[in-house]
């Protein structure tokens, strides 16, 4: 069953297409990951799913239902976890959650319960009494997970969540969305970390320029490019390199520059190394590091774009 | 429900340092130094000392020598002290050089009195103790002409003075304690104009607005929320400055608490309209500071604006806040309603203008 379909799905801001004729669907009890570049329209997308945003054309269904015929049906399946952190400061851990919840139409002792299961579930339950702005960045995004499930929804949407936070916590946080989902509930989410999205997601969809270039398993992505490597070059004491200067190399397809990382996507059956470094140390740059990757997602988007991930 | 909710957590801002600091010490501090401050300005008693006053009586019968020995004795005690004289180009410059207030010349055909110009209160205070002596007299010549014994107290009996009491007047704190409540009633613009834009700046409007919740209960509970917190801390500030401070807010001083909270609703929309109106919510903020800088002088939150004359007058005539101030004064002092009722028309008829425009505005915008 699909628990969310998009059909289409438009959204333009004067005369850019922030997401242009995007279409996907995510199936019941997947962890659906959406991966693009920042202004890929990830966030634009969970928006209008959300009903936070207006469409400009297309079609949102929920478990079937039109979202814009059935508006509240479908925010009350929906939990979603925004990129920012979205809760008061000036409130206890609890009262965030139980706020929250009561949105929902929680009352009385369920919404109690509700609360105290979705701080322990995000390890809170013995800072539920602490104002929130007592907390530190890594809580207090583990509260914004909290304030998004107590009421138990059947799709979660965490839109970029472990944005700015430390390893500790990132883990923590991807551990609690497999347990969520673990516990029955559809994911859907994005993020701009490929290494988040390989290790995490059932079914992923790359966007790039308010469109799915490409979406299926992360093997069936990464066969996209099975005749290709990554070479992937750290740099010492510069982010740049000399345009052009790996042009010529036989192998060679694309490169990108990623602060003071080098991507190369290359034929997987050319040996062509020796000569990326000479080129490289020819063009007055200086090798820090260098290692050959089999094709991943990152390889993927290169492939696709020419462009990195993280490219802005 | 969701409305309700909504608006209990609103009032967790009660628990806000800041907030009760502005709402209540901040008050409670300038009532009690403009009250103290300026309190010479509102001190309508004037301290009179002795008044002397010389007399003549020309040609006395029985009724009047009697009826004017006892007008004289009931005078002395209350502090005008009547002398006898012979001369009357003695008296008169007696009276030229202040010696005397004034001298009177009291016959059977009348009394002919003549004040010193620069004693006007005085003066004041003589001849309406006389006119008291002239009516007694009149009486008590008529009851004679009758046969009627008249009595021995000159006729006291029959003639008794009474004057209506004017509407009892503000002393400086009482006056402090309307006008800075309805001040910092004004201030809470500010807050409403900022009611969803702390929404908007720390990002909880979207997770509003994912729930299944419309932008209308969301508005209401918020809005219903905010008026209830404000209107607990106006109840606060009446009852402190009343039991703490000694202000007059009247025999039931909860009986002016509809206006108020009437001026709480006006406030409250016009913040939220002026929100909607100017994007960004420091822009608001800083028009809603000048109208409400403007207000409070023009409605007389720094110093009485009664019987103001000119431009200023003429403004301050049509200041809501001034409305607002009258009422609570009049129903206080004088327990008249008619000012009260105009100034809640107005109150809950500008909210009403004001909230309708700013949900109008807000069912266009994407989002809060």
């Amino acid at each position: 069953m699909h628990v969310l379909e998009i059909r289409r799905l438009t959204k333009k801001f004067g005369d850019v297409h922030a997401v242009d004729g995007l279409s996907l669907s995510v199936r019941e009890g997947e962890i659906f990951g959406l991966l693009g570049p920042n202004g890929a329209g990830k966030s634009t997308t969970i928006l209008m799913i959300a009903s936070l945003l207006k469409m400009t054309d297309g079609e949102i269904r929920i478990f079937g239902r039109n979202i814009a015929e059935h508006p509240k049906f479908a925010k009350q399946q929906i939990g979603l976890v925004p990129q920012d952190l979205a809760i008061y400061e000036e409130m206890t851990a609890y009262e965030n959650v139980a706020f929250f919840a009561g949105l929902y139409g929680l009352r009385g002792r369920e919404l109690r319960s509700r609360a105290e299961e979705a701080l322990a579930f995000v390890g809170l339950e013995d800072k539920r009494n602490r104002y929130a702005k007592t907390f530190s960045g890594g809580m207090k995004r583990r509260l914004n997970i909290a304030c998004a499930i107590a009421h138990r929804p059947k799709l979660i949407i965490l839109d970029e969540p472990t944005v700015g936070i430390d390893p500790h916590s990132r883990h923590s946080i991807l551990s609690a969305v497999r347990r969520l989902n673990e516990s029955g509930s559809t994911v859907l989410y994005t993020s701009h970390y490929m290494e988040e999205v390989e290790s995490l997601c059932t079914r992923i969809a790359v966007m790039d320029h308010g469109k799915v270039i490409a979406e299926g398993t992360l093997p069936q992505l990464t066969s996209i490019v099975t005749d290709r490597r990554e070479i992937a070059v750290t740099l010492r004491g510069t982010d740049r390199v000399e345009e052009g200067a790996l042009d010529g190399i036989p192998g060679v397809r694309a490169v990108a520059c990623d602060d003071n990382r080098l991507l190369i996507e290359a034929d997987a059956e050319v040996n062509n190394l020796n000569a990326v470094i000479r080129a490289l140390t020819a063009s007055g740059v200086e090798i820090a590091d260098i290692e050959t990757r089999s094709p991943n997602l990152e390889t993927v988007f290169l492939s696709l774009t020419g462009r990195s991930l993280r490219d802005d | 429900m969701r409305m309700l909710h909504i608006a209990m957590k609103e009032l967790k801002a009660f628990r806000d340092p800041a907030m009760l600091v502005f709402m209540l010490a901040t008050p409670i501090a300038i009532m009690l130094i403009l009250g103290t401050a300026l309190s010479r300005g509102f001190d309508r008693e004037i301290e009179i000392g002795e008044i002397r006053v010389l007399y003549q009586l020309e040609q006395p019968d029985r009724t009047l020598e009697q009826v004017w020995t006892a007008f004289v004795g009931e005078a002395e005690s209350s502090g005008v002290r009547f002398e006898a004289s012979d001369s009357s180009e003695e008296a008169l410059r007696l009276v030229r050089r202040a010696e005397y207030a004034g001298m009177a010349v009291v016959s059977d055909s009348g009394v002919v009195y003549t004040g010193n110009d620069r004693a006007a209160v005085e003066n004041a205070i003589v001849q309406g103790l006389l006119q008291t002596f002239a009516d007694r007299y009149r009486l008590s010549a008529v009851m004679a002409a009758d046969g009627i014994p008249v009595q021995e107290d000159g006729g006291r009996a029959y003639v008794r003075t009474a004057a209506v009491d004017g509407s009892r007047q503000p002393g400086s704190m009482d006056y402090y304690a309307v006008a800075i409540t309805t001040m910092i009633i004004l201030y809470s613009a500010l807050t409403a104009a900022q009611l969803m834009e702390w929404e908007r700046r720390r990002k909880t409007d979207l997770r509003l607005l994912a729930a299944p919740a419309s932008k209308a209960e969301i508005f209401i509970g918020k809005m219903a929320g905010s008026f209830v917190l404000h209107a607990v801390f106006v109840v606060l500030l009446v009852l402190l400055s009343r039991y703490a401070l000694g202000a007059d807010w009247g025999s039931r001083p909860l009986a002016v608490l509809p206006i108020l909270f009437s001026q709480i609703l006006f406030v409250l929309g016009l913040g939220v309209a002026v929100s909607y109106v100017i994007r960004g919510g420091g822009a608001a903020g800083a028009i809603i500071m000048v109208i409400v800088q403007i207000e409070a002088l023009f409605g007389g939150a720094y110093f009485p604006i009664e019987g103001s004359t000119g431009w200023f007058g003429a403004i301050a005539a049509w200041s809501p806040l001034g409305l607002t101030n009258r009422a609570v004064l009049q129903v206080i002092h004088s327990g008249e309603w008619e000012t009260a009722l105009r100034a809640m028309a107005f109150n809950i008829g500008a909210a009403a203008f004001c909230l309708a425009s700013a949900a109008v505005i807000m069912r266009k915008r994407e989002g809060l």
